[in-house]
């Protein structure tokens, strides 16, 4: 039967994935390794020369990407972590493929969000029309048979099936990423909330499709009219709110951004310039604290000091621009959660990302806690040299101790329970869709026409 | 002698059809005659259907053949379409083309094209009435349209007529008009094979009668050679 | 004959309700999509036309300082910021380099959602660190624009199944078919006639629509926009042709509309995503990360021997020496980066060129598997047509690489040389001439659209001859 192909076809995907995403993960652990490596090795030098050579975050691989890749293709994986920088994550997987990869990738949220409603509409499209086509309606409804049972009846019929494969795929997809090891941090509670989540979104399709098919004479037309909603829900809308939300709230060009944010630094503090403005203020101020007349004779290196607090005004810049860009992604999910009233996929789409750990918010998530980390390794460097050297010393030097004792770049990910926070109106959203489409197919099969 | 053959003009010549192993038509042989109406009567399933089908050539003979004026109308298919006028069991025409339009294409399918004053007499000497000539046909009702089927096959002037269930579904009024075109057409020299289940219109309008069963022709005679009681035994007969 | 059924298809055709209503819908979607992608196109110049405007403001101020300077009227204060020091022009000034929109670019975002249209060399920074991508929402990206060629790949075949589906079916199912055959006509001829006509009017529709539209928005016509006809002509022929077929086997109007549906699914849905999903895992593209840590490690090498390498750079390279050895050049730690820039190069060549290769060869291989289906071949034609697929933007990145070696090449030399820029050096400097070195692929994709229609045509042909009348009349 079709939903068995389905099943299939989803835990193949899976197993198909698994090898990928081992794959993946290999590569990431290696680079990781190295990039540690390539830190605690890299010799003598002035530390503040440490922190331009920098290092690599690399953003982790959860068993749960697997079920749903959400925006992992199309955001950067590695974030370079050097001094007076924030950077952009790079390596955005998309990039290095081809035009081919836009289609989309056979992967289980492919089957499970676009082809099981497909497949719930060829089931569902005639259940009541076909019915009546036939005459055996008529038959049944002089028998006396409410029209809350008979709605309930051909529901079940459908949804039945549904939820018991959507079950056994959950169930072997979670024993597949249960047993991939290495790449811990797996959990049946968040499986469980995103076959809930599937379920709710197949049952919204299946009571459009009942309504429809109630409400309409022909077959033939409940199956247009239905494709119709599929298409639109599934593709058209989709698309349709990335034009208005982008419309509505453009981002700035890559150009932009970086110029205003050069702008902005140019004309604020910063390390290497002691006639800036402000640096000459913080000097004045500091020779004072310390009641001598020059800078070579503060108890402390007056240069580090004074590049880290360049540092952070520097990171007080670019925290204020990645706020703007933000801004912009939250205005623009305002957008896709209002158009969510017109496509039940769009909450689906948005719980099962996030559910996954792939939403673009686990993105920004990631890169702030390299933000946060990179200020901390800068600061550990620069606070080495202010405090092991004095100003002027420029050939002070740090050795693998000091490298070793940073500590390398450990990602803690967004905590499940602040995930479903976050994402409690996309999920009302969903529960209102199912239980208005379930009351609109009851009303539709209280006034349908018997024949 | 020649004269008795050129008014041969639809003949069965051991006709038959099977599907798969299972016998349709079992060897059937019967004329149509010019002027003649032959009326094929049988219960559901007894080969009617399928020997007008054979002489539409819808489908092969298995062995025998279906002559229309002397022709194999499996070797000759166009040639014998020509000849022929057919008004299939609910005759349903194009929804969205008025009755006009639908007598135009068909006429014109068979390569005869009228100007619009002739069709019209074509479609009144069938009975329609002249409002409905220009509405659609998804309007018409059932005797309606099967005036504009008769309509087509009088445009068409061909020599057979083939009618399956001419009259099932129509009212007693349409059904009288319907025998009396059947009748004209006839004094025409036209050639009638009708497959049906009204005894009452095969006696009266009839010129013969066959009776089949499972395939085979089992009486066939003149209308005159029986009346209207003897035929409806003679056929019950048959049906156990 | 011919003409007659043509006709009163015509006449057939248009007093469906439902086909009006379909072509209205159609024509509205075209209009969102087209606008859509002229918007996106003019932004996309916008942001070119601003970078180069600023560039060219930014150019003729520091024009006027850099003349002041030389001759003396200005004064800079720190040596750092002195106007003519060629390590800050060719670090700041650098000349856009810009992928400016083809004629039919709003026909398909392709990839040109991913990237950057526009770059500017510079002297610091690595060649596999150089970005190229643009700002915008991963969510945007996975959803895909509402563009020209969404509207055509995947919704156009429904309009032509819609158009044809139940063809034959109808007939047979009201039985006017019977009739129609037992006139001396060939079904053959009778189906092929009504399917041109249809085939003619969706043509038709689109062409105008395009053409009304396109003049609404202002968009010029050029001689592609006859070939973008001309393929999604092709496109719709195939799937004339799959209906054709499929209305062949005789089945009932419902059957036939799910059984094409089906045929869409597995065309326009699953075989893109299977093949490219089989892509990624027998071609994986080579991994970007271990490039970057070879060249880590050299970098790390090349920082502890700096001084060491720039002795033997000079060496090398004895035209580079200073003509006054005694004056210390005011571009050392340049000199010593340059240097080591090209100590790195030549440890870390063979692994660039690897992975450069590697990645070629997956592309190239992935490339075959677009023959697999027709909704591939069209999209990879219309991108190719926007010139937005993704090998434009890849000759458009090495481009920006080879102008990023000449604007470098200009000024090392000069930095060696401790020299200071004049005014007129200003007329000197490189020039950035970008022009498309990509190969239209367009043609290919369309003649194999015509193959897959064609063995489609020939089947049905087969089909045809093979069956008996009966499968169209039995009910």
């Amino acid at each position: 039967m079709a939903l068995l192909t389905v099943a299939i076809l989803v835990v193949t995907a899976i197993g198909v994935g698994r090898q990928y995403y081992r794959q993946v993960n290999e590569q990431h652990e290696a680079a990781r390794r190295n990039a540690r490596s390539e830190w605690v090795s890299q010799g003598s030098k002035n530390p503040h020369s440490a922190a331009h050579y920098g290092t690599y975050a690399f953003k982790p691989k959860y068993p749960m990407s697997l079920l749903d890749n959400g925006v992992d293709k199309y955001s950067g994986v590695s974030i370079y972590l050097e001094a007076h920088k924030r950077n952009d994550a790079q390596y955005m997987a998309a990039q290095d493929q081809t035009a081919l990869s836009r289609f989309g990738d056979l992967s289980p949220d492919f089957i499970l969000m676009f082809m099981v409603p497909l497949f719930i509409i060829l089931i569902a499209f005639n259940s009541v029309s076909r019915e009546r086509e036939s005459g055996t309606l008529r038959v049944m409804m002089s028998q006396g048979i409410s029209p809350w049972k008979l709605a309930s009846g051909k529901w079940l019929a459908v949804f039945t099936p549904v939820a018991v494969l959507t079950g056994l795929v959950f169930l072997v997809g979670g024993v597949l990423l249960a047993n991939l090891e290495d790449f811990g941090l797996f959990s049946w509670w968040p499986l469980i909330l995103l076959a809930l989540v599937y379920l709710l979104y197949y049952g919204v399709f299946i009571n459009v499709s009942i309504l429809v098919s109630a409400s309409v004479r022909k077959s033939s037309l409940a199956f247009v009219l239905l494709l119709g909603i599929w298409i639109l829900s599934c593709l058209g809308m989709p698309k349709a709110t990335s034009v208005v939300a982008d419309a509505l709230y453009p981002y700035p060009t890559q150009l932009e951004f970086e110029e205003q944010i050069a702008e902005d630094k140019t004309n604020g503090l910063n390390g290497h310039d002691p006639w800036n403005a402000e640096s000459k203020k913080l000097e004045a101020e500091t020779l004072q604290k310390y009641g001598v007349d020059s800078v070579k004779k503060l108890p402390f290196n007056w240069d580090g000091y004074l590049m880290q607090k360049g540092e952070e005004h520097e990171a007080e810049i670019y925290f204020k621009h990645y706020q703007v860009l933000k801004e912009i992604y939250q205005k623009q999910s305002k957008v896709y959660r209002t158009s969510a009233a017109l496509s039940p996929f769009l909450p689906a789409r948005f719980l099962s990302m996030a559910l996954c750990r792939t939403d673009y918010h686990a993105h920004w998530h990631f890169a702030d806690e390299a933000e946060k980390y990179r200020l901390m390794l800068v600061g550990r460097l620069n606070g080495d040299m202010v405090d092991n050297s004095r100003t002027g010393q420029w050939d002070y030097r740090a050795d693998e101790k000091l490298w070793r004792a940073v500590p390398d770049f450990a990602y803690e990910p967004v905590r499940y329970q602040s995930i479903v926070e976050a994402n409690a109106g996309h999920f009302l959203v969903l529960l209102a869709w199912w239980v208005l489409s379930g009351v609109g197919m009851l009303v539709a099969v209280r006034q349908m026409k018997v024949f | 002698m020649t004269s008795l053959i050129k008014q041969r003009m639809l003949e069965a010549v051991n006709l038959s059809k099977s599907y798969n192993g299972v016998s349709a038509l079992k060897g059937v042989s019967f004329k149509v005659n010019k002027g003649d109406i032959f009326c094929l009567l049988g219960a559901n399933g007894a080969g009617k259907t399928t020997t007008i089908n054979l002489f539409l050539n819808f489908i092969s003979p298995t062995s025998g053949q279906a002559l229309i004026n002397q022709v194999d109308t499996a070797q000759q298919p166009l040639a014998t379409k020509k000849m022929l006028a057919y008004i299939p069991e609910n005759l349903m025409l194009y929804p969205n083309l008025t009755g006009v339009e639908n007598l135009h294409y068909f006429s014109a399918l068979a390569g005869r094209k009228y100007p619009s004053a002739e069709l019209t007499n074509y479609l009144n000497e069938a009975g329609l009435q002249e409002v409905a000539h220009h509405q659609r046909v998804s309007t018409y009702s059932k005797g309606m349209r099967q005036k504009v089927g008769v309509a087509i096959a009088l445009a068409k002037k061909a020599d057979v007529l083939l009618l399956d269930e001419p009259t099932s579904g129509l009212d007693p009024k349409a059904s009288n008009e319907f025998a009396a075109l059947l009748k004209k057409l006839s004094e025409l020299g036209v050639a009638t094979l009708m497959a049906t289940h009204d005894l009452f219109r095969a006696i009266e309008t009839g010129t013969h009668i066959g009776i089949m069963k499972e395939g085979n022709l089992v009486e066939s005679m003149t209308t005159d050679q029986i009346n209207h009681q003897d035929l409806e035994r003679l056929y019950l007969k048959h049906m156990n | 004959m011919f003409r007659l059924h043509v006709k009163y298809e015509w006449v057939s055709v248009w007093r469906d309700r439902w086909v009006v209503v379909l072509s209205l819908i159609f024509f509205g979607l075209l209009f969102f999509a087209i606008r859509n992608g002229q918007e996106k196109v003019l932004e996309r110049q916008a942001s070119i036309a601003k970078a180069r405007g600023e560039l060219r403001q930014a150019e003729s101020k520091r024009r006027g300082e850099i003349d002041s300077v030389a001759r003396g009227l200005r004064q800079y204060g720190e040596a750092r910021r002195n106007p003519r020091l060629l390590s800050t022009y060719g670090q700041r000034m650098g000349k856009v380099v810009a992928m400016d929109a083809q004629p039919l670019a709003f026909v398909a975002t392709g990839q040109s959602d991913l990237f950057t249209h526009f770059a500017k060399p510079k002297l610091y920074g690595e060649v596999y660190s150089l970005g190229f991508s643009e700002l915008a929402n991963p969510v945007q990206l996975l959803f895909g624009s509402f563009d020209l060629a969404f509207v055509c790949v995947y919704l156009l075949p429904l309009l032509v199944l819609a158009f044809s589906y139940n063809l034959l079916s109808s007939d047979k199912e009201s039985g006017s078919l019977r009739l129609t055959l037992s006139q001396p006509v060939s079904l053959f001829s009778w189906l092929v006639a009504k399917l041109a006509l249809r085939y003619a009017v969706v043509v038709g529709l689109i062409a105008a629509t395009l053409l009304i539209v396109l003049a609404w928005h202002g968009i010029a016509m050029s001689t592609g926009l006859f070939w973008l006809l001309l393929l999604i002509c092709v496109y719709v022929l195939f799937w004339f042709a799959v209906s054709f077929l499929v209305s062949l086997f005789g089945w009932s109007s419902g059957q036939n509309a799910i059984v094409l549906v089906s045929v869409w699914v597995v065309l326009v849905l699953l075989v893109p995503s299977i093949v490219s999903q089989l892509a990624n895992a027998v071609y994986p593209v080579p991994s970007r990360i271990n490039m970057i840590h070879n060249y880590r490690v050299a970098e790390a090498d090349a920082e502890k021997r700096a001084s060491e390498i720039l002795t033997s750079y000079y060496r090398d390279h004895p035209e580079l020496g200073q003509q006054d050895s005694t004056v210390a050049n005011q571009y050392q730690f340049w000199l010593k980066y340059f240097a080591s820039v090209d100590v790195l190069k030549k440890a870390v060549q063979p692994v660039l060129d690897e992975y450069d290769g590697a990645l070629a060869q997956q592309q190239e291989w992935v490339d075959r598997f677009k023959v697999l289906s027709p909704a591939i071949l069209f999209q990879d034609g219309l991108n190719d047509l926007a010139g937005t697929s993704t090998a434009h933007y890849t000759d458009f990145r090495h481009q920006v690489i080879e102008f990023n070696e000449t604007w470098r090449n200009y000024f090392i030399p000069r930095m060696f040389a401790n020299e200071l820029l004049q005014a007129s050096d200003l007329d000197q400097l490189p020039e950035p001439r970008y022009q498309s070195r990509v190969q239209p692929v367009w043609a290919i994709d369309l003649l194999l659209i015509v193959v897959f229609a064609a063995v489609v045509l020939g089947v049905s042909f087969r089909v045809y001859q093979t069956s008996s009348a009966e499968r169209w009349l039995a009910s």
